[in-house]
């Protein structure tokens, strides 16, 4: 096994023992059960308030618990000292991040796979299973999971706290689902200063391409190309991340 | 635990310059932690460290570890720079105080820290029950190290930094907080270790263990090796390396 | 320094590259009005992503609002003429949440119509609904019931509300409509049909009047 692919089952390893994916997943899953009782008020359209209820919370949850994953990652290795250990052995330091993330990652995708499965019953017990809708919003919660991991992890090393490190990658998740209306307003104002910001807006993540699952049922939304070309943008835009992340973790010192 | 004997250097630092700098409401402040540090540990040879704290002894073990970059000078391991893949393969480290992550059990740990020093499974379990045995950790083989104390995480420190059987070990304050008999334990494997051609460098405020392991040993003072004492100079009088050691630390002192 | 100018470049490039990229997105500037009911929490989920919730919490409301404010309500078969001012205003910011979602436009569009009589009103909700989707069959179908009752022209109107509530997102609402109509047109067969599909339904508020409805066809 190479270093990366260890230092993932480590992560994931650690994920679960110190319980916290376990509790990701029974919170979301409560959250999505008490789903119900708004679907209860819905009427005839009780299953799509079911499914939009329970996969926004498998969306939150997921991107949440992999912000805090990346970004106590490193930083609590860094803290606690547990990183001169793996440091000083024949790993190279962009294995150690790359295993981190995966190790996250897949975690990560395991409690959304399991909260997606409570969801999935709600919607049995209720006579509407939710098939492909439930898949698309899954792969969209996913692939926006990848995204935030990889900003959460580049903010952790250039920030000085997790807490600072989550909360500029929750402003920077907020801001991502509406870049586009950020870029209309920005190019239509007449505030100079509003223009300025103009270029920063473009390096944000546009998670309108991600975001399959305020996309069910549109026309043409979905399937084929759409979904092919969201996994690309997210793989390279995570990349980008990543590399100037391992740039910066290449040059530290400890 | 055997290693293998070279006749190139197991560590040679040349001219080593280190600066610690940190900004300070706009300012930049320099720290001189090594100034011009010329040290050399033998292949095969267990040489000391000593000074008083802050005079560059961790630093001079991050920088062979690639924990820390020169500001200039060289660092080398076994003619390898220091800091990459191949030479970080020689070396084990024991840090000062050894921190593990709390849900392993220290079979759990070494098999991890085994897979990432390159070791096949087959080879890490082969290996662990020895060791555990060898630093007196058989008993505790499977709890959790979140609930040792600090003598049981150093005696696990110590397994770690062999396990993969280094040309090179660095010890980090290899006693500190240990128990008279644990302290034997750990000089016992130490010099089984540096019997079967490990070199060691081992920093510490323990003379008395300095004496007992070391053929060499340097004195750091402000950065610099102010004295390299061969063990023949304090082998036959008990008590000497101190007085060395408090003389070339303490200015103006008399020469012993 | 160089590796994030590096990084920066890279990521303008992408979004730049992807911008062109077509993909279905809701509107991107569907005017969102700031006044009125819930419009912090559907701007908030706007700003999570979240617009098709917002647009089924909006509804939820609106079935609240139209459920709750007239407590002499009898399944809506006697509804006033007037009351619930804000019924239009609150379908048009929940399809400015999720334009595509046609069923909260539909049970307005009925209520408004064929309870509250104010057709002009309910034409104006599904125009706006048609411009996005212009082939709807349930909306075209609405309009045209809608332009008959209108007219007063109660069979006409009755024929092409038909045709919307037998469509798969036709809301029980229309359905019990359409169903009172058919028996007052002496359609017990149709009515009865329609009485019986609406005791299946999810919307169980309109299950009590269900029942009425087919005792009296009995």
């Amino acid at each position: 096994m190479n270093a990366a692919m260890v230092l993932a089952v480590n992560t994931w390893r650690q994920l679960l023992r110190t319980r916290f994916l376990p509790v990701v997943v029974l919170f979301g899953g409560v959250l999505v059960y008490l789903g119900l009782l708004l679907g209860a008020l819905a009427g005839d359209v009780e299953p799509r308030v079911l499914l939009d209820v329970g996969m926004a919370v498998v969306e939150v949850m997921t991107c949440g618990a992999l912000a805090y994953c990346a970004a106590s990652g490193v930083l609590l290795e860094i803290e606690q000292k547990t990183l001169y250990l793996i440091l000083t052995r024949p790993v190279p330091r962009p294995a150690f991040l790359l295993g981190r993330y995966a190790g996250a990652v897949a975690a990560s995708a395991t409690a959304a796979a399991a909260m997606t499965a409570c969801v999935a019953s709600v919607l049995l017990v209720k006579g509407a299973p939710a098939g492909t809708d439930l898949l698309l919003a899954l792969w969209g919660a996913l692939l926006k999971g990848l995204v935030t991991a990889a900003v959460a992890t580049l903010l952790a090393l250039v920030s000085t706290s997790v807490l600072s490190a989550m909360t500029m990658t929750g402003v920077v998740w907020v801001l991502g689902h509406f870049v586009a209306e950020i870029r209309f307003l920005a190019q239509h104002t007449q505030s100079l200063a509003a223009k300025a910001l103009l270029p920063a807006v473009w390096l944000l993540p546009d998670f309108a391409l991600l975001n399959y699952r305020d996309r069910l049922h549109l026309p043409g939304a979905g399937l084929g190309e759409s979904l092919a070309l969201g996994a690309l943008y997210a793989v390279l835009y995570s990349a980008v991340c990543l590399g100037l992340t391992t740039a910066l973790f290449r040059r530290r010192e400890f | 635990m055997g290693c293998a004997v070279s006749a190139v250097p197991a560590l040679s630092c040349r001219a080593v310059v280190k600066d610690y700098e940190r900004s300070h409401l706009g300012r930049v402040i320099r720290t001189r932690a090594l100034d011009g540090l010329d040290l050399e540990v033998r292949a095969g040879e267990v040489f000391g460290l000593l000074g008083l704290n802050g005079n560059g002894k961790t630093t001079a073990m991050k920088l062979a570890l690639g924990l820390l970059r020169p500001t200039s000078g060289s660092v080398s391991v076994f003619g390898k720079p220091s800091g990459v893949p191949s030479s970080l393969a020689e070396v084990g480290y024991l840090p000062e105080l050894p921190y593990f992550y709390p849900y392993l059990s220290p079979r759990e740990a070494l098999r991890f820290y085994g897979a990432l020093s390159g070791l096949a499974r087959a080879e890490i379990d082969a290996r662990i029950p020895p060791l555990l045995e060898r630093v007196g950790l058989s008993a505790a083989a499977d709890r959790k190290a979140g609930e040792f104390s600090k003598g049981m995480l150093q005696r696990l420190g110590l397994a770690q930094a062999v396990l993969h059987r280094p040309r090179l070990v660095l010890l980090d304050e290899p006693v500190s907080g240990l128990d008279p008999l644990a302290v034997h334990d750990v000089r016992v494997l130490l010099r089984a270790l540096n019997e079967d051609g490990c070199s060691l460098l081992m920093a510490s405020h323990s003379i008395s263990d300095v004496e007992r392991l070391c053929a060499r040993v340097g004195i750091l003072v402000n950065g610099r090796l102010a004295r390299v004492v061969e063990q023949k100079e304090w082998a036959d009088e008990p008590g000497r390396l101190e007085a060395i050691f408090v003389h070339t630390v303490r200015p103006g002192g008399a020469r012993p | 320094m160089r590796a994030a100018l590096a990084a920066a470049g890279a990521a303008a490039a992408l979004n730049l590259a992807f911008s062109s990229v077509s993909v279905p997105r809701l509107p991107a500037r569907g005017g969102v009005s700031l006044a009125g009911e819930g419009v912090v929490a559907g701007a908030a989920l706007w700003s999570l992503g979240m617009r098709r919730l917002g647009a089924d919490l909006g509804f939820i409301n609106l079935l609240v609002y139209y459920g709750t404010h007239d407590e002499d309500h009898d399944g809506h078969e006697h509804a006033a003429a007037g009351g619930y001012e804000d019924l239009l205003p609150r379908a048009r910011r929940i399809r400015a949440l999720d334009p595509y979602w046609s069923y909260p436009v539909l049970y307005a569009a009925g209520a408004l119509a064929f309870n509250l009589e104010r057709p002009d009103e309910a034409l104006a909700l599904l125009d706006e609904a048609l411009a996005l989707r212009p082939g709807d069959r349930e909306l075209l179908a609405t309009v045209a019931a809608v332009g008959f009752q209108k007219k007063g022209d109660l069979t006409a109107a009755l024929e092409r509300l038909m045709t919307a509530v037998d469509g798969p997102d036709a809301p029980t609402m229309l359905k019990n409509m359409a169903a009172f109509m058919n028996e007052r047109l002496g359609r017990r067969e149709t009515a009865a049909r329609l009485y019986r599909e609406i005791l299946e339904s999810r919307d169980a508020s309109y299950h009590e009047a269900a029942e009425r409805g087919l005792a009296r066809l009995r």
